[in-house]
């Protein structure tokens, strides 16, 4: 087990005093294995990504487990996380452009974690970098001395991978990859992620909104809504017989292929609850068409369904009769 | 950023190119002093006093018969140097300030800007004043006077800036792949406010001058017979009906120096700030 997250909170400070916006988050995670993490904005996916690099913003109480590579990541103080941070594990960001320097050369940026983990030279480094571009499929070598702007987007985001990968990190959290980018270079970007992955047996979040690039890469999934995993498990048998209400609305509103012409797109009703407006009970009571009044009472607990499936509701039974 | 160069769109930018003409004029006249003045600028030539400007005196002589051209010439050199020192140890000091308070947030941003405040809140002449008064008069004191002057000014600015440029995010990129909050502060902060401190450095610069003239005028600032632009006006007092050319030479050096570093300041402003340049 390289990754183990239990029990995981996070309250943010607001004027109105602390609000929860993470939920008794659990997931956990093989070497080498590849696990999505799915959500609608505000779901809580970004604060729990950063909490995993102790990134959380100022204030921010976290309460919980994390254990990485057996040591407990909460225990961890600020020079003991900045060992780790770049080095073990790394993050990707979701737009190439503001995440990287614009007044550095994307060489420099590169080569930055193996001057400060490695402690290479800075000639040393810069030979690295350019290595590094080559895998990430920037051969030229000219590459490493050009500016962010210089480049296209699929370019940068090649550039933020190498930057994340230059230590041979055990673990690389993607928050939304390839959100700013088109699909066909979408499709390269999340192609070179998972050769890079398997090469060297590193292991990844994969954090997005998109169904389908969680689908087609990640053998488990975790459905977050409102700060809480809604339900988790291998990602074919999720995303084929959801048993979670609210997995199976977000699948409903999928525009799909071979839809009648003019058909209405299945939308949610109501809307979600902003971060940290967390209601005492389900934060999908209320906009669920199964809701009974005990949904809103507390939080449903975490119970396993069908195999080796993680489910929080406290009518499944029903759910799966509804289909 | 825009294809052309920071020289092509300079030379498009009057302002830069006025302002950096007129700050060049006054450099060259205080490097020309260093090595050549028509007559020695101090020299007392009492039976040449207040002669009207001619091929041998081109500015005329004042009431002890000093050259004025020379005596504006080197001015010139006092002025650059008060600017040039108070507005170093305004940078420096200033500018490491806001970056620490920026960096460490909470009580000590608090403090640092407390404290920033309170210097503020002193009127800077008066505060000069009571500087000179205390240790005495004479350009060093002057200058160290300005330069704390400088100094919570130029914090102000760096934290305001270097706290919008923290919340961007490639430095939460910088601190994911493990840098500490020092090299994030000078390598990625520091560069990306660089522009605004720039610009902020002109205007000061300006308002020193502006300040050694005022104090030396008021006789806190050089003292003869060392030759300054403001103790010049001072002199020139109380001829100022008699030879009020005395008053209007060193009026207009001072004028086209601190005229030449605000639109230096403006056309920089307009040349490397990213929004503007994105505008035209």
């Amino acid at each position: 087990m390289l990754l183990d997250v239990a029990g995981l909170n996070i309250d943010l400070p607001t004027p109105d005093g602390a609000r929860r916006i993470v939920r008794d988050v659990s997931f956990a995670l093989d070497r080498g294995e590849t696990l999505g993490v799915v959500g609608e904005s505000g779901s809580g996916k970004t604060m729990t990504a950063l909490a995993l690099m102790g990134l959380s913003p100022e204030g921010a109480a976290i309460s919980g487990a994390i254990r990485f590579d057996g040591k407990d990541l909460a225990k961890l103080d600020d020079a003991a996380w900045r060992a780790l941070r770049g080095d073990r594990i790394a993050m990707i960001f979701q737009e190439p452009m503001t995440a990287l320097n614009p007044l550095h050369t994307i060489g420099r940026q590169i080569a930055e974690p193996l001057i400060v983990h490695r402690g290479l030279s800075r000639r040393a480094a810069m030979a690295e970098a350019v290595k590094l571009l080559a895998r990430v499929g920037l051969p030229d070598p000219r590459r490493a001395r050009a500016y962010p702007h210089q480049l296209s987007g699929g370019q940068r985001q090649r550039a933020m991978i190498a930057m994340a990968l230059s230590c041979g990190p055990s673990l690389v959290i993607a928050d939304e990859p390839t959100t700013a980018l088109d699909v066909t270079v979408q499709a390269q970007i999340l192609a070179l992620l998972a050769e890079l992955g398997r090469q060297a047996d590193m292991a990844m979040i994969l954090v997005s909104h998109d169904l389908a690039v969680i689908a087609q890469n990640c053998k488990r999934v975790v459905v977050m809504y409102g700060g809480m995993v809604m339900e988790s498990g291998t990602t074919a048998a999720v995303l084929e017989r959801p048993a979670h209400p609210y997995t199976r609305a977000l699948l409903q509103a999928r525009p799909r292929l071979g839809a009648t012409r003019g058909q209405r797109l299945r939308v949610i009703p109501g809307s979600a609850p902003s971060a940290g407006e967390a209601p005492p009970g389900c934060p999908f009571a209320g906009r669920c068409p199964l809701t009974v009044p005990a949904c809103s009472a507390a939080p449903p607990p975490a119970a396993p369904w069908r195999g080796d499936r993680i489910a929080r509701c406290i009518r499944l039974e029903e759910a799966e009769n509804v289909a | 950023m825009s294809k052309d160069g920071f020289f092509a769109r300079a030379r498009r930018n009057p302002s830069f190119l006025v302002g950096a003409a007129l700050v060049l004029l006054v450099a060259g006249a205080a490097a020309l002093s260093l090595v050549w003045t028509p007559y020695p600028p101090a020299a007392i030539d009492v039976p040449h006093k207040l002669l009207e400007p001619s091929a041998g005196h081109w500015l005329g002589t004042d009431s002890l018969g000093r050259d004025v051209a020379s005596e504006i010439l080197a001015g010139a050199r006092i002025s650059i140097l008060v600017g040039v020192i108070a507005v170093g140890i305004g940078v420096i000091f200033g500018v490491a300030l806001g970056l620490v308070a920026a960096s460490a947030k909470g009580v000590v941003e608090d403090l640092i800007m407390r404290l920033s405040d309170f210097a503020f809140a002193f009127p800077a002449l008066l505060m000069a004043i009571m500087l000179t008064a205390t240790f005495g008069a004479g350009v060093v004191n002057a200058i160290i006077a300005i330069g704390v002057f400088n100094v919570p000014l130029f914090a102000r600015v760096t934290r305001a800036s270097a706290n919008a440029v923290m919340a961007r995010e490639f430095i939460l990129a910088a601190r994911a792949s493990g840098k500490g909050p020092v090299a994030i502060a000078f390598e990625h902060v520091l560069p990306n406010v660089a522009p605004v401190l720039i610009v902020q450095a002109t205007i000061q610069f300006a308002i020193a001058v502006l300040a050694e003239a005022a104090l030396s005028y008021l006789g806190l600032g050089a003292q003869p017979p060392q030759t300054s632009w403001g103790r010049m006006l001072s002199e020139a007092q109380n001829l100022l009906y008699q030879a009020p050319r005395l008053a209007v030479f060193p009026g207009l050096a001072i004028m086209i120096a601190v005229l030449g570093l605000n639109l230096l300041g403006d056309g920089l402003r307009d040349l490397l700030d990213p929004r503007l340049r994105a505008r035209r």
